[in-house]
């Protein structure tokens, strides 16, 4: 099957490919919601953009994303998993219980990874072998952990002796490593998602996942990879948490899964599957923490809170639904150019269907 | 051969008039013109792209044309909507089938219009209005049957059931025998000959010529977006339409050769497999041969290729691979299939192959994903990829970024099959590798597996479609009811020796 190579398809020219991408179409709007935010938070008072609040935000910020990118994962798959933010709260009280009862901080961290771990293997391989829907089993797991955390805590936080300075609280050129955290597993979530192998098995697998098994796509392998992926960022911001009060609250955080698959459907996830990137959810998380930041800076009273959360929520995918009716649409009333039109003697040979052509696009593929 | 009714026609039930569509830098339509008389079948035929979808969608008043008339019973309509054009009694029947499975067949006759008095459905009325639709088209379905028992056939008289009540004055059938097999064809054409003779016009777009002629009084041949033939069903040949349709005669010759293949060393082996559609079949493929299997709905010709595939495990019997060194390899699932060099490509496009959100280009290379083991893929990478295999596959597309979504079915399909040209697959397992593909394509993808299979692979068809068998195969291995009932040498089977088997007992 060697190429007699005749002709090589165009591509779309890249002025379209920009504007169709992720990045311009989802990333390009949350930017302009935060530097307008910003700026205009940042005209009533100056310490907005100042760079002790930008740190702020940003570290505000850290635990949430690292379970988002996390979260990223699994969308982008087609899955989800609810049970995040419990075990995220059961991490950081089982690292504190080992601290307070003389364990060793790497012990700590290593027993922890290995809990979370296991437990997204246990749900990838209830979901991808025995096909449970995702949303009941972990919806399972959120009490079942909280409760976990709530016995092992003994109801009450659990200090942890000062400890796990270098997750939490240490500076690293001026910013602390949770920041650094968050960063780093973002970027590498990107190039993961981007550039792998693994990385495409996930969209194919979130896009149409029946299509992708026939074509030979591990599916299942990839599902329960994800699950790891996601279960195992979760215990990580657990640890982040938990070493940035230096104590092991199982109750923190509630709101973290919900607020997480808000972020990452902000970045320009759909549940569905196939879409979303951690580019986007990076953006969607700091949309959430410049929106709640300005919203303190411009003295809101904090029960309006959850209501901006929704409304940005709301407002991000009605925006997003109407781009994709348009896409689909095509353009309503185009005007056409004489140069275009085939004579009517000799049609042109390669005059498709407007089906058989993006109605964005002008250029033929003449074989 | 153009010769159109008289404008002021009152036999007219649908006319278009001058319709012309503009998409941005393509016209769809220019200047079309089709008078659809009551009580009288128009065929509509022309290759994939040739602005039939789009013809549709504008006499359905799913799109607006940007110049020319609609007159439905002699009323103008000004850029009509959905709505208004079906109050006027054009009702449409889709090719994708458009069934509630989990609703009882009541409900799907009636979907539309449930008779209810407070709210509440008569199901009493609505069970006699479903079987008086039924039963005036002459169509035997229990109406209480569970629909996902019905056969693909039976469905699609629901659906015309339900397109047509008495009020119906044109209806538009787009597609309506590209999923059934050839012995269902007959109930379909007497249920248009009921509707006909009951006064109803009937707009019907096919490119199965054979099938045009069967029932057509008109026909209309579009070529790129225009009218290039037009006039009585009588005037025409086969030819003069497949001519019309393509501006150049097309090669139709068999590709299905007489050389002996050795036979005794089989790539691909089928050995006394069972599964729920399948009962005991055995079959073996060996490198350079094309074997068809074929037979009606529901014979397990879909089924077979799943399990010979990887994609279903059967309940007993294996699935065997020669590696090249000859040594049998027993199947463990698709993606071990799929490491032997088996490649797959199912019948249903829409749930089993493509990523219809994604472009092409993703849609291209997932073949080379699944089956590339460096853990590095690039976008780059699949750009370069699909750029070289969407040429080949002949897929019609602006560009490689489309999303496959948006694509003509015949488009799609080529996608699919492009998938599998950039992989090194040994067999290649294609199930109704055409569907839904114009008359010239079709010749290339058989020329396409022929290629393949000289150089070395095992091809398995699986299809219902006889006369794609009879051209393309060197076996073909008939069944029935989930059972082989008998084989015949590509040269010998002629649709009616195929048919003759299959109906046999």
């Amino acid at each position: 099957m060697t190429a007699s190579t005749v002709a090589l398809a165009p591509s779309a020219p890249l002025k379209q490919r920009l504007l169709r991408s992720d990045a311009v179409r989802f990333v390009a709007p949350l930017m302009i919601a935060i530097i307008a935010i910003s700026l205009y938070t940042n005209g009533k008072n100056s310490n907005f953009l100042g760079s002790d609040n930008i740190k702020n935000i940003l570290l505000q910020v850290s635990v949430l994303g690292i379970i988002a990118i996390g979260q990223t994962f699994l969308i982008a798959a087609g899955q989800l998993d609810l049970s995040v933010a419990t075990l995220a709260a059961l991490a950081g009280v089982i690292g504190a219980t080992r601290i307070k009862d003389g364990g060793s901080e790497f012990w700590a961290v290593v027993l922890v990874i290995a809990i979370c771990a296991t437990v997204g293997l246990i749900w990838g391989l209830l979901v991808a072998g025995l096909r449970i829907p995702p949303f009941i089993l972990t919806l399972g797991g959120t009490s079942l952990f909280a409760s976990v955390a709530l016995r092992i805590s003994k109801s009450s936080p659990v200090p942890a002796r000062e400890r796990f300075e270098w997750l939490g609280r240490m500076k690293v050129f001026g910013l602390q490593t949770p920041i650094w955290f968050f960063l780093i597993v973002a970027v590498v979530a990107a190039v993961v998602m981007r550039y792998t192998r693994f990385g495409r098995h996930v969209y194919a697998t979130g896009s149409n996942e029946e299509a992708s098994y026939l074509t030979g796509i591990p599916t299942a392998r990839t599902k329960v990879l994800c699950f790891v992926i996601s279960s195992t960022l979760a215990g990580f911001a657990g640890l982040v948490a938990m070493a940035r009060i230096s104590t092991g609250d199982p109750r923190v955080g509630s709101q973290l899964a919900l607020q997480a698959i808000a972020a990452v459907v902000l970045g320009g996830a759909t549940l569905a599957g196939g879409r979303g990137s951690p580019l986007g959810t990076f953006v969607g998380v700091v949309l959430l923490a410049v929106v709640q930041s300005a919203l303190t800076f411009n003295n809101v009273q904090t029960f309006w809170n959850d209501a901006v959360f929704g409304g940005v929520l709301i407002f991000a995918v009605v925006v997003t639904a109407i781009g994709d009716l348009r896409r689909r649409r095509g353009g309503s009333r185009p005007t056409v150019s004489a140069s275009v039109l085939p004579t009517p003697s000799s049609p042109s040979p390669a005059t498709p269907d407007p089906q058989d052509t993006d109605p964005q696009q002008g250029e033929n593929h003449h074989e | 051969m153009s010769s159109s009714a008289p404008l002021t026609d009152v036999t007219a039930a649908l006319e278009l008039q001058g319709i012309t569509k503009y998409f941005p830098g393509v016209i769809a339509l220019q200047d079309v013109s089709l008078t659809v008389r009551a009580g009288s079948v128009h065929a509509v035929c022309g290759e994939n792209g040739a602005g039939k979808s789009t013809l549709i969608k504008i006499a359905t008043g799913a799109q607006n044309a940007d110049e020319g008339v609609i007159r439905i019973g002699g009323e103008v309509l000004d850029r009509p909507n959905r709505r208004q054009v079906q109050a006027r009694g054009v009702r449409a029947i889709f090719q994708e089938r458009q069934i509630a499975p989990d609703l009882s067949v009541t409900e799907n006759v009636l979907l539309d219009c449930l008779p209810t008095r407070f709210a509440k459905v008569q199901w009493r009325v609505a069970k006699q209005s479903a079987a008086e639709r039924l039963a005036a088209l002459d169509i035997d379905i229990d109406i209480n049957a569970p629909v996902r028992s019905l056969s693909v056939a039976q469905l699609q008289m629901m659906e015309i059931a339900r397109a047509v009540s008495f009020d119906a004055r044109v209806v538009v059938m787009d597609e309506p025998t590209a999923s059934l097999s050839r012995h269902e064809l007959d109930p379909l054409f007497a249920v248009i000959d009921r509707l006909r003779a009951a006064g109803v016009a009937i707009l019907f777009i096919s490119h199965h010529l054979e099938e045009v002629f069967a029932v057509a009084d008109d026909v209309t041949v579009m070529r790129d977006g225009m009218v290039v033939g037009q006039g009585p069903a009588t005037g025409f040949t086969t030819a003069s339409v497949v001519q019309a349709m393509f501006g150049r005669p097309v090669d139709t010759a068999r590709v299905h050769r007489d050389v002996v293949v050795d036979s005794s060393k089989p790539l691909l082996t089928v050995t006394e497999v069972c599964s729920n559609r399948l009962d005991h079949v055995s079959i073996s493929v060996a490198a350079g041969e094309i074997v068809a299997v074929t037979g009606g709905v529901g014979a397990g010709v879909s089924q077979l290729a799943q399990v010979a595939a990887g994609g279903t495990s059967p309940f007993s019997g294996s699935v065997q691979v020669a590696d090249s060194s000859g040594v049998q390899h027993k199947v463990r699932g698709r993606r071990h299939a799929l490491s032997l060099g088996v490649a797959f490509l199912p019948a249903d496009r829409k749930r089993q192959g493509l990523l219809l959100d994604k472009s092409v280009a993703d849609n291209v290379a997932l073949g080379l994903q699944a089956a590339g083991t460096s853990p590095v893929f690039t976008p780059r990478s699949v750009r370069s990829a699909a750029s070289a295999l969407v040429p080949r596959a002949n897929v019609k597309a602006a560009n490689i970024d489309v999303v496959v979504g948006t694509l003509s079915g015949g488009n799609q399909q080529k996608v699919m099959i492009g998938r599998w040209m950039g992989v090194d697959s040994k067999v290649l397992i294609f199930d109704e590798p055409t569907a839904g593909i114009d008359i010239a394509s079709k010749f290339e993808i058989y020329a396409e597996l022929r290629r393949l299979a000289d150089a070395g692979a095992a091809v398995l068809i699986c299809s219902t479609d006889f006369q794609e068998v009879g051209q393309v195969a060197d076996r073909v291995v008939v069944m029935r009811s989930g059972r082989i009932v008998g084989e015949v040498s590509g040269r010998e089977a002629t649709e009616h020796q195929l048919l003759d088997l299959e109906m046999s007992l």
